[in-house]
């Protein structure tokens, strides 16, 4: 399952990749301000982890079966 | 140089000489995170590095990432002939272009000065600074796009389905309303409709 167009872009902020010129730029403490607002969760700067509870996220897993912050 | 031809036939408005006069177009070296397809509009810095501070400078840079290379849309798309895997490609290249096209207006307000475009940009339609401005000006961008695929004869099934999935998908992330979005137009001095 990808990730849709926000999380990816919110994802990519995260990792600081985000081209400051281009209407997609989101800076890395936005970026984590609104995961953490959109989930509930908190994985810090962990990019990794917000990309794997994302893709679960995605795939409708069961709230019980998602990792924990 | 396609994208270009497809645009002028369906009747965009599209400015003189070749396409390398208004935007460059470059395929990143890839990475472990991916690449991602957007244009960059040069900044007053890297437009002094890129033309000298000449005033022949184009706009920007279309970057093309990942998902416009064939193994992924045919991931996306599997039975798709590999014309139609090109379509797909032109699709979103004919997106950017819009994108510079559009940076390229905003740039006559500001006279030039591309800091100050990029910022009138940030606030209207950026994914950060306007989250309403930005989702309505992607599905308006990729509106245009699919009227320059349709006046040239190039939509089929998948290629519909791409773009409907694509406004659906902004339509549902509460986009600014067309009626609001007309005075963004303005300040944007948009014109580059088919």
């Amino acid at each position: 399952m990808s990730l849709s167009h926000v999380d990816q872009l919110l994802l990519r902020g995260l990792e600081g990749r985000a081209d400051p010129n281009s209407l997609q730029y989101i800076s890395r403490e936005a970026a984590y301000q609104e995961l953490r607002q959109r989930t509930g969760q908190d994985f810090g700067y962990d990019v990794e982890k917000w990309r794997d509870y994302l893709r679960q996220d995605a795939e409708g897993l069961p709230v019980s079966k998602r990792p924990r912050s | 140089m396609q994208a270009i031809a497809l645009m002028d036939h369906a009747g965009v408005p599209l400015p003189p000489g070749t396409l390398d006069d208004f935007v460059s177009i470059r395929v990143p070296a890839p990475q472990l995170s991916g690449v991602d397809t957007e244009f960059h509009p040069w900044n007053n810095q890297e437009v002094q590095s890129v033309s000298g501070g000449g005033p022949n400078a184009n706009l920007g840079e279309i970057r093309l990432g990942d998902n416009v290379q064939a193994p992924r849309v045919l991931q996306e798309y599997p039975a798709l002939a590999s014309n139609q895997v090109r379509l797909l490609q032109l699709r979103a290249l004919v997106h950017e272009v819009f994108h510079a096209l559009d940076f390229g207006e905003v740039l006559q307000t500001t006279h030039g000065d591309r800091d100050r475009a990029i910022g009138v940009q940030a606030r209207e339609i950026a994914f950060a600074g306007n989250r309403a401005g930005y989702a309505r000006n992607e599905i308006e961008t990729d509106y245009r796009t699919a009227v320059v695929l349709e006046r040239n004869g190039l939509l089929f099934a998948e290629l519909r389905q791409s773009l409907s999935d694509y406004r659906a998908y902004w339509q549902g992330q509460g986009p600014m309303s067309k009626q609001a979005f007309a005075g963004v137009l303005v300040v944007l001095n948009r014109t580059r409709y088919p």
